[in-house]
């Protein structure tokens, strides 16, 4: 695994901390969640190429500062927003006619909805197991199959050169 | 983890080194991995060189996955209308390891429009045999056990029976699989018999050594001969450790469809029929979400169990993917509100997809930097045909009880029966708004007997080099509408077979 070390700005953590309860369920306040989330959308972005770390900066910057220039926000940043003004700038931005803005919204919403649903607590209350199920059928499998699968596994590295069974074929 | 002899990782090659042998592979998947294990047997003195980790240990972990397994942690996207998110695996074992484990023979109007159009040698679906047997054979190719089909495959069958449709089971690469919904994310309980089970061990047993870890930046030339590789070290922070020369009588390259050509091209090779990189085939893929009031737990069972195959002809297929909830969300196309009732749903939600044989053909180009860049126009059949198969799919789920399903379009309506579907989608809408993503990329280098059009001969030999073998997936002259694993395997089978009844000309 790549672990690059990245770590996000402050100002690209502020940002994506403003927008975990719009783009997440809005519950993940009350979960107190959100943290965790940027903490989690962090260690995967450790392993993306630089150019995407530098892609998604640019994006978080862009969408932070061009908020400046609405005229209804007063020169305030996308994270200094009301929820209400910070929701429809992301909806905005989620059904621009520019493929860019569209792609960055959709992408960012992405990361963070997947960090989000990760998240042991999520799992739990989606009634997701999928590791209890391993277990369960991982044993039945042995139980019910073990011995072929043992001698399968061991024919595995049984001689069989190519060239005789071809020519045997032939 | 302690590596098996034979395997070398990054805390191991703290030094250049050179390094000699009679054939370098780059790339330890399904193309490189079996010619490795099918030559080292025979005596061959191998190396493997691959850029990724020597990974055993999976659980159903998505995202740790795949930071592990997937190339660029899988946000790879082709350039074009739409879009096209494609994923490529990077692990001793290459995408095998991660992949759904679909078995299938190259159709056999395949293998003749190879042997007829691209005049490939001993190509028929009779010579083939042999070769395909022995694969399935090794990777233990079967139906599932009834206990390990879950709700939503059999949710999938019933619609396509209660229409006619021809549906078929799956023939997967498994040996009892028990139906945990992970392929994906590595197999673990080992039923899935993908090449670190199979080829890899093999491969180690009969004396292949693998350096994991290393990524070739180029392959060495004397004029239009290749002799060797030169890779760097990836050290665990991504940066660029120890230098690693292999020499070699012959180098194989086996990176994937996307990788070979830029390696090719980095270091020179170029191809006068302009073929190189080009005849990118994708599969372009599409999934839509269908709500049931029923339990369905997609993720007690394996996915694609079944295969709907009423529309081969028109070229698609379909089949039951379920995906974990992480997956799901984000690439679902809601966000807060919306995207907490779609979730909620989550364990009632059956997920298909339809696989379409391409005609659009698209392109890999190598940037200054070496990197590979991916281009890919979707032209306007095979999106006609997309939305046909969307249209047949929402019919298949909407006629077992499906209460909403979500189509892959950027703000489209969620139709609630299937005349709604058909009405909406007949709507139209425009190309950049549908997802569409794939995990089968074949074709850049493609076989031909012909130099003037084609990259290699008939078994991977570049036309216009010496010593210098293409073994993957970018062989193929054509898309060929089922999964290509079986085939790049077999190919690599037969191409191992033909270095070996050569010896004296490749190995000496
Ligand atoms: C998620 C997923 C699901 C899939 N499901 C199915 C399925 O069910 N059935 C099916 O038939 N197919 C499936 N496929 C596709 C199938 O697995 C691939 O087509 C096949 O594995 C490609 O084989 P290959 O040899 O061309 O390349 P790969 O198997 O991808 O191997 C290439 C290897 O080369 C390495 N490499 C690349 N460049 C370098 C370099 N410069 N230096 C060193 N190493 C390098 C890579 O790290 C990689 O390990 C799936 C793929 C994925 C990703
Ligand atoms: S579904 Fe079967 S083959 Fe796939 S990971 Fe689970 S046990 Fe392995």
């Amino acid at each position: 695994m790549i672990d690059s070390g990245y770590k996000h700005s402050l100002l690209a953590r502020k940002i994506l901390v403003a927008m975990a309860p719009i783009v997440c369920p809005p519950e993940i306040e009350d979960q107190d969640l959100i943290h965790a989330s940027v903490d989690a959308l962090e260690a995967f972005m450790s392993s993306c190429t630089g150019q995407v770390q530098s892609a998604t900066a640019v994006g978080l910057y862009a969408f932070e500062f061009s908020s400046c220039l609405h005229p209804a926000h007063n020169g305030r940043t996308f994270s200094q927003l009301p929820h209400d003004k910070a929701q429809a700038w992301f909806e905005l931005w989620w059904h621009s006619p520019l493929v860019p803005m569209r792609e960055f919204a959709k992408k960012t919403k992405g990361l963070l909805a997947m960090a989000y649903y990760e998240l042991p607590e999520i799992a739990e209350q989606l009634d997701y197991h999928p590791e209890k199920w391993i277990r369960l059928v991982a044993r039945r499998r042995l139980d019910l199959y073990g011995d072929e699968i043992r001698a399968k596994e061991a024919e595995n590295t049984e001689a069989d050169p190519l060239m005789a069974a071809l020519e045997a074929h032939r | 983890m302690t590596l098996p002899r034979g395997v070398y990782d990054r805390d191991d090659l703290t030094k250049d080194q050179t390094l000699f042998a009679d054939v370098v592979i780059v790339g330890s998947g399904a193309g490189g991995g079996t010619l490795a294990a099918e030559l080292a047997e025979e005596g061959v003195d191998v190396i493997v060189l691959e850029e990724g980790s020597y990974n055993t240990e999976f659980d159903s972990h998505a995202s740790k996955a795949i930071r592990r397994m997937y190339r660029d942690a899988g946000a790879t996207m082709s350039l074009g209308n739409p879009p096209i998110l494609y994923q490529e695996g990077m692990t001793v074992g290459g995408s095998a390891v991660i992949n759904g484990g679909m078995k299938w023979r190259t159709p056999d109007n395949i293998l003749h429009r190879w042997d007829v159009e691209d005049g490939l040698d001993r190509i028929g679906p009779k010579e083939m045999d042999f070769f395909f047997s022995r694969v399935e054979n090794r990777i233990n190719v079967a139906y599932q056990d009834p206990e390990s089909i879950g709700r939503d495959n059999q949710l999938l069958k019933e619609g396509a029976d209660k229409n006619g449709w021809d549906v078929i089971p799956n023939r997967r690469n498994q040996l009892h699989c028990s139906g945990t919904n992970n392929c994906a994310w590595g197999c673990p309980t080992g039923a899935k018999r993908s090449p670190i089970v199979t080829y890899i061990p093999r491969a180690l047993h009969f004396g292949a050594r693998i350096y994991s870890n290393v990524r070739v930046g180029k392959i060495l030339r004397k004029g239009k001969r290749a002799v060797g590789v030169e890779g760097r070290v990836v050290k665990a922070n991504g940066k660029t450790g120890a230098r690693i020369t292999v020499a070699a009588k012959l180098v194989v390259s086996s990176c994937g469809s996307i990788q070979t050509p830029a390696l090719l091209s980095r270091s020179g090779f170029k191809s006068p029929s302009g073929q190189l990189g080009r005849n990118l085939s994708m599969h372009p893929n599409v999934k839509v979400m269908a709500i049931f009031d029923e339990d369905v737990r997609g993720w007690e069972g394996v996915h694609q169990a079944y295969q709907v195959r009423e529309f081969k002809q028109e070229g698609f297929v379909f089949a039951a993917v379920n995906i974990p909830p992480s997956i799901v969300a984000m690439t679902a196309p809601h966000y807060g509100r919306g995207l907490a009732d779609v979730m909620a749903d989550y364990n009632k939600t059956v997920i298909a997809g339809l696989l379409l044989e391409d005609t659009s053909l698209g392109r890999v180009v190598t940037l200054p930097g070496g990197a590979p860049v991916a281009l890919y126009q979707l032209n306007q059949i095979d999106f006609e045909k997309l939305r046909r198969g969307l249209e047949m799919l929402c019919e298949l789920l909407f006629s077992v009880g499906a209460k909403r399903v979500l189509l892959p379009v950027d703000g489209m309506d969620e139709p609630t029966n299937a005349d709604e579907a058909r009405a909406i989608l007949a709507r139209g809408f425009p190309r950049s708004a549908l997802e569409v993503v794939t995990v089968h990329l074949m074709g850049t280098a493609r076989m031909g007997i012909d130099r003037r059009w084609a990259v290699t001969d008939s078994y991977g030999m570049f036309h216009d080099a010496a010593g210098l073998m293409v073994c993957d997936a970018s062989l193929f002259p054509s898309p060929i509408g089922v999964n290509p694993c079986l085939t790049i395997q077999t190919l690599a089978t037969r191409n191992a077979a033909h270095i070996l009844d050569n010896r004296k000309r490749y190995l000496q």
